[in-house]
Formats: C-alpha cells, sequence, structure tokens
C-alpha cells in the first residue's frame, strides 16, 4: 500500500468511527474572554445560584455570571432548569434560556446531546429583558460543561 | 444534530382545551405579520388581544421574542422566523430547515394562554400552532405543505446515529 492510499485509510476510517475520549467541556471565545480585566468594560465572573438567578433575574441583569443547571438541548438554544423535578416538568418559569456558543459545530451539538437531564456550568452575560416565558437568557456564553458530578 | 424522539422525560405541557385558528383569524394573522417590517437577523411578532389591540414584543433575537401581556386577553400571536446566525454553515442549514416548523416554547403560548401561535418561516411560509384532539397540529396556511403532526420534543436536539 503506497503512502497516498495509507493517508486517505486513516482519514475515512476517522471519519466513520465515533469519537473517543468524550469531551465533557465546550470552550468559545467571546468579547469578555478577549478583553483585559483593565478594561473599563469588562465584566468579572461571578458564581451564581439558578434560584437567585430565576427568583431576581433583574438583579443580574447584563452580568457575566456562572450558573449551575439542569441542561436541556434545542436545535438553536439549550434551556437551563433548576431541578431535574423541574426539568420533568418542563416547569418554563423556573429555567433560563441560553444562546448557543456561537462557535460551536455539529460535533459539539452531538457531545452536548449526551448531557442532556444531567447538571451543567454555563457561563455568559445574562439578559433578564429576553424572558420568553423564562427568567431570561443567558447571552455571549463562554464555557458549556458537564458537572464534574455527572462526570 | 437531529430532533428525533423523546430522550428527556419532560412530559410538555398541553392545553387543557383545542386551541384552534379559523380563516377569520388567519388573515387577521397574515395582515398582522404583514404590516411588521421583517428584519434579516431578528424575529419580528406581535400579539394580538381579543379587543384588538396589537401588543409589540419588548425585544427580539435571533431565536425568539419577549413580551409583557396579560395572558388572559391574548387572541393569537404571530411571529417570524429567521435564518439562524450561526456561523457554522452546516448547524445554519439544520436550524434553518428546523425553522420551518414550530421552535423551542412555540408552544408555550397556545398552552398557557389557549392562544393559536402563527409564524412564517425562513422560506416564506405561513402557519400556525394548533392543539386538538390532545395532539398538536400544524396547519400550513400558505407554501409549502408540511406533515401536520409536532411535539414540542421535536425541537431538541439529540445525539445523531453514527
Amino acid at each position: 500500500m503506497n503512502k497516498i492510499s495509507l493517508i486517505l485509510l486513516v482519514t475515512i476510517s476517522c471519519a466513520l468511527l465515533p469519537r473517543v475520549g468524550a469531551a465533557q467541556s465546550i470552550t468559545c471565545d467571546t468579547l469578555m474572554t478577549n478583553m483585559a480585566p483593565s478594561n473599563i468594560d469588562y465584566k468579572p465572573l461571578r458564581d451564581i445560584s439558578i434560584i437567585s438567578l430565576v427568583a431576581v433575574p433583574d438583579r443580574y441583569h447584563e452580568q457575566r455570571v456562572s450558573v449551575v443547571g439542569v441542561f436541556e438541548l434545542y436545535y438553536d438554544r439549550i434551556s437551563l432548569y433548576v431541578s431535574k423535578d423541574h426539568f420533568n416538568a418542563d416547569e418554563a418559569s423556573s429555567m433560563v434560556w441560553v444562546n448557543l456558543p456561537q462557535c460551536i459545530d455539529l460535533e459539539d451539538m452531538d457531545e452536548m446531546a449526551n448531557w442532556v437531564g444531567k447538571f451543567v456550568r454555563i457561563d455568559g452575560v445574562f439578559n433578564a429583558s429576553m424572558k420568553n416565558f423564562a427568567a431570561g437568557t443567558i447571552e455571549s456564553v463562554e464555557v458549556v460543561e458537564l458537572w464534574h458530578s455527572e462526570r | 444534530m437531529t430532533a428525533s424522539g423523546a430522550r428527556g422525560a419532560a412530559p410538555d405541557i398541553t392545553p387543557t382545551s383545542d386551541v384552534l385558528g379559523n380563516p377569520d383569524m388567519d388573515s387577521e394573522a397574515e395582515k398582522a405579520i404583514s404590516s411588521i417590517e421583517a428584519h434579516p437577523s431578528k424575529e419580528t411578532a406581535v400579539a394580538v388581544l381579543k379587543d384588538g389591540t396589537h401588543v409589540a414584543p419588548d425585544s427580539c433575537t435571533n431565536d425568539g421574542c419577549t413580551f409583557t401581556v396579560d395572558m388572559a386577553q391574548v387572541k393569537f400571536v404571530v411571529h417570524r422566523h429567521v435564518n439562524s446566525d450561526s456561523s457554522n454553515n452546516r448547524l445554519a442549514r439544520i436550524t434553518n430547515e428546523m425553522r420551518e416548523m414550530p421552535g423551542p416554547g412555540d408552544h408555550l403560548f397556545p398552552s398557557r394562554a389557549s392562544a393559536p401561535n402563527y409564524f412564517e418561516t425562513p422560506s416564506g411560509a405561513f402557519r400556525v400552532l394548533e392543539y386538538t384532539d390532545e395532539a398538536w397540529r400544524v396547519r400550513t396556511i400558505s407554501g409549502d405543505a408540511i406533515p401536520t403532526n409536532w411535539h414540542p420534543r421535536d425541537a431538541r436536539a439529540r445525539v445523531r446515529r453514527r
């Protein structure tokens, strides 16, 4: 087998095989991740309970938040529920919408599809005014990560 | 990524009785959406109340709009799906195809306000999400016909078969 055939065979095999070693985190650069903390527009990342976010969303409007909740994936967005009970009940008023990270591809969508119903951490900027039946929307998403207890 | 079958346990809320449009409502909805200028990358929408008042959304993004409205007074809502703003071409193409059908959360107005949810698709079709005989139904008023059966779980993304 010559070198070109071998490369071709390896390439085709890799394309057909499922990915090994599933990723547990998806990270995208955003305006905020690329900004120096000394910049006047820089927002520090704050750990916020999803219960607080749902209870008093206006308090966190336009803040850069890191939130843990139960994950649901749609073809063009994510929703994050307070608890597995709320997820099972499809209780929209106790959840937040989350925009898909801008840098993801179909393989990342496949990876995230494995996380449905599990606790996931999401970092991004919260918009309390974009409710659409929920508490608000996390935009400019930097991180979607399977919570350590779910791995 | 495809939307196929239920994997999560979420049962999805449903209306307590039938939620149906009618020919008068269809033409009123079509008139309402055509009176709003389309935006290339953001949805546009209006909620029409039982007294005929039109309520504009507070804000809209590429995938939805949000309203402050008395749910008990909503007669119907109408909105316009737009092409995906994803920078990934394959993801954008799939999203655009999915937006020919109701999207995530589109069942909430029918469920919570008993109001049919009309929508214009990226291809220009005009459809309405209704609920009848304990099942969701997508009725096409104009444009390419599509299967009428739909369920909120169809908007979910699940692992593709490899």
